[in-house]
């Protein structure tokens, strides 16, 4: 899948095309062509680099577009509206769990695409990723949303570093990584050619349907 | 004041529209049409009339000339879409200007009853305002003169480019610059937004005599316009040809070159000043925070973002608050804009 920032001096942007540029990826594009999807980041730069890996793995050439909403986790729903006013039928959001429960977290996404008028039907649903069928002002879409985190990772705290923790233990079964203190920390405490160690083998062999399920399934259902 | 432009086969555009408000920012990435919207309006008042700019002749249409070549060509044939089209027109609302070619010339011709009858080379009779060469810069090939009144409001065009172009007639214009005190003001007020203190401007003897416009400082000494920082030149020129021209349209391409944010916003507020006296100002940017700068000055500010998509126009008004809601939402317009459209 080839990505498309629609606003490419973001650090986000920035960090993307940095981690496809390292790892050999190609998944950037500077001219959009086709583009009938987006992908809605609701966190930080890590969340970036797992979406340039997921792109190279995923979805063959097709094109989508990405943006980073100012603000972060749900504050990037209520961002809904703008992105409509664009040509996408299908829309993805990826937002970290944190603290909460799937299930609040899900409750008061669609409490939000209720708010502003979006008539909705879950289409396909699992524990940390939901596909809606909306419609709203007479346009209809597909809204696909998945919480980072994962069960697997005892932490208090979820996000997208509960992946690349997994990840980790899997490529370097060596090291000592304890997810407890928070996936989050345990991520930061290791050093950069560990952590670069990561992204390479998720680029050569990872199994990124079984580390980022959620991730994998809201992507998928952009085409 | 113009509310609509539509061109036909000028330029890279085959056809296209464009509404403007009093103050129009078009916005829009490379090759879009900005420039071409902005010299399509700067040739409408009259190709053939007197601008402040050294070409032979100074005319409005051999300033943009000079702009074009490259390497030895010269001539006007970049008028025309694609260099073959046979006719190219521009519509200020109800007033057409169209260009006819015919061999190696171009005819002028207006929708208004103004200029002289003149038989083609085919022996057709029709009515131009003057010709202009496909190959030469020169005006009139054909004929003794061209009428060069403007038959429209008057438009100035400023750029980076075009501000070389100035010095000549600023140097014969001095008289008027220096004792209207045009000089004095402009040199103080750019003196607010950068670090030197510039209280005036002169025309003296450079190294071999040769004469200089320059920029005087408090202390008595003198830096050659071509020598301050492309900012101040710009600041300066620009508003010197201003006040001299008087236009009832102003358009500024690329207005970002070279200014940062305090020479902006003065140039914002500026425009705003401008506007309120019932000046039209269309400017072209691809910096999103210069858009941003002058939309927030002025609330009669339309935001424009272009596209040129199979040489067609393409173009979308947008509100301050709709540019900066989607920058809030993680969406830069310029790069949205094939989406967007």
């Amino acid at each position: 899948m080839k990505l498309y920032p629609l606003e490419p001096t973001s650090k986000l942007s920035s960090e993307i095309e940095k981690t496809s540029r390292r790892l050999k990826l190609d998944v950037i594009i500077k001219k959009p062509f086709d583009i009938g999807a987006l992908v809605v980041i609701g966190d930080g730069a890590l969340d970036g680099k797992a979406l340039a890996i997921l792109a190279y793995h995923l979805n063959g050439d097709r094109g989508v577009a990405l943006a980073k909403p100012k603000e972060t986790r749900l504050g990037a729903v209520d961002k809904l509206p703008s992105y409509l006013g664009l040509k996408f039928r299908k829309i993805a959001i990826l937002i970290d769990q944190e603290e909460e429960g799937v299930d609040n977290i899900t409750s008061q996404v669609e409490d939000r695409l209720r708010r502003m008028g979006v008539d909705l039907n879950v289409e396909d649903a699992d524990r940390r990723f939901k596909l809606y069928r909306c419609v709203r002002g007479g346009k209809d879409f597909k809204l696909a949303l998945a919480i980072n985190g994962l069960d697997n990772i005892a932490a208090k705290k979820h996000s997208i570093e509960d992946h690349f923790v997994m990840a980790a233990k899997a490529c370097m079964p060596d090291i000592k990584i304890s997810e407890l203190e928070g996936a989050k920390e345990s991520w930061e405490k290791l050093n950069e050619k560990d952590q670069l160690k990561v992204f390479e083998d998720l680029r050569h062999n990872g199994d990124v349907k079984r580390i980022f399920p959620q991730q994998v399934k809201a992507l998928r259902a952009l085409f | 004041m113009i509310g609509k432009l539509r061109l036909q086969n000028f330029k890279g555009v085959r056809e296209g529209e464009v509404e403007l408000a009093p103050l129009t920012i078009i916005l829009g990435g490379n090759n879009s049409g900005k420039t071409t919207v902005l010299e399509a309006l700067f040739l409408a008042p009259n190709p053939f009339r007197r601008v402040p700019y050294a070409t032979a002749g100074m005319f409005a249409a051999g300033a943009l000339e000079a702009l074009h070549r490259t390497l030895q060509s010269t001539g006007h044939g970049f008028l025309f879409y694609n260099y073959t089209a046979e006719n190219a027109s521009i519509q200020c609302d109800d007033y057409l200007l169209r260009f006819i070619k015919e061999d190696q010339h171009i005819y002028v011709t207006t929708n208004k009853n103004i200029g002289f009858s003149h038989r083609t080379g085919r022996g057709k009779e029709i009515q131009i305002i003057g010709t202009l060469s496909l190959s030469s810069p020169s005006a009139t090939d054909l004929i003794s003169h061209s009428y060069r009144e403007a038959i429209i409001e008057n438009s100035l065009l400023l750029s980076s480019k075009l501000a070389g172009m100035s010095y000549e007639y600023l140097k014969d214009n001095w008289p008027l610059i220096t004792n209207v005190r045009i000089s004095e003001k402009v040199a103080k007020d750019v003196s607010q937004l950068v670090h030197e203190k510039y209280v005036d401007m002169t025309i003296e003897p450079f190294f071999g005599g040769t004469l200089s416009i320059n920029a005087l400082l408090e202390d008595g000494r003198r830096v050659r316009l071509g020598d301050t920082g492309a900012g101040v030149q710009s600041y300066l020129i620009a508003k010197i040809l201003y006040e001299l021209e008087k236009p009832k349209v102003l358009l500024w391409d690329d207005i970002e070159a070279h200014f940062n944010p305090r020479m902006l916003s003065s140039v914002a507020g500026w425009f705003s000043d401008l506007v309120n006296e019932n000046i039209q100002v269309i400017i072209s940017t691809h910096s999103l925070e210069a858009a941003r700068t002058i939309a927030a000055a002025e609330e009669k500010a339309q935001i424009c973002l272009l596209s040129l998509e199979e040489n067609v126009l393409k173009v979308k008004r947008l509100t301050l608050k709709e540019v900066d809601d989607m920058l809030d939402a993680g969406i830069d317009v310029r790069v949205a804009e094939p989406l967007l459209l």
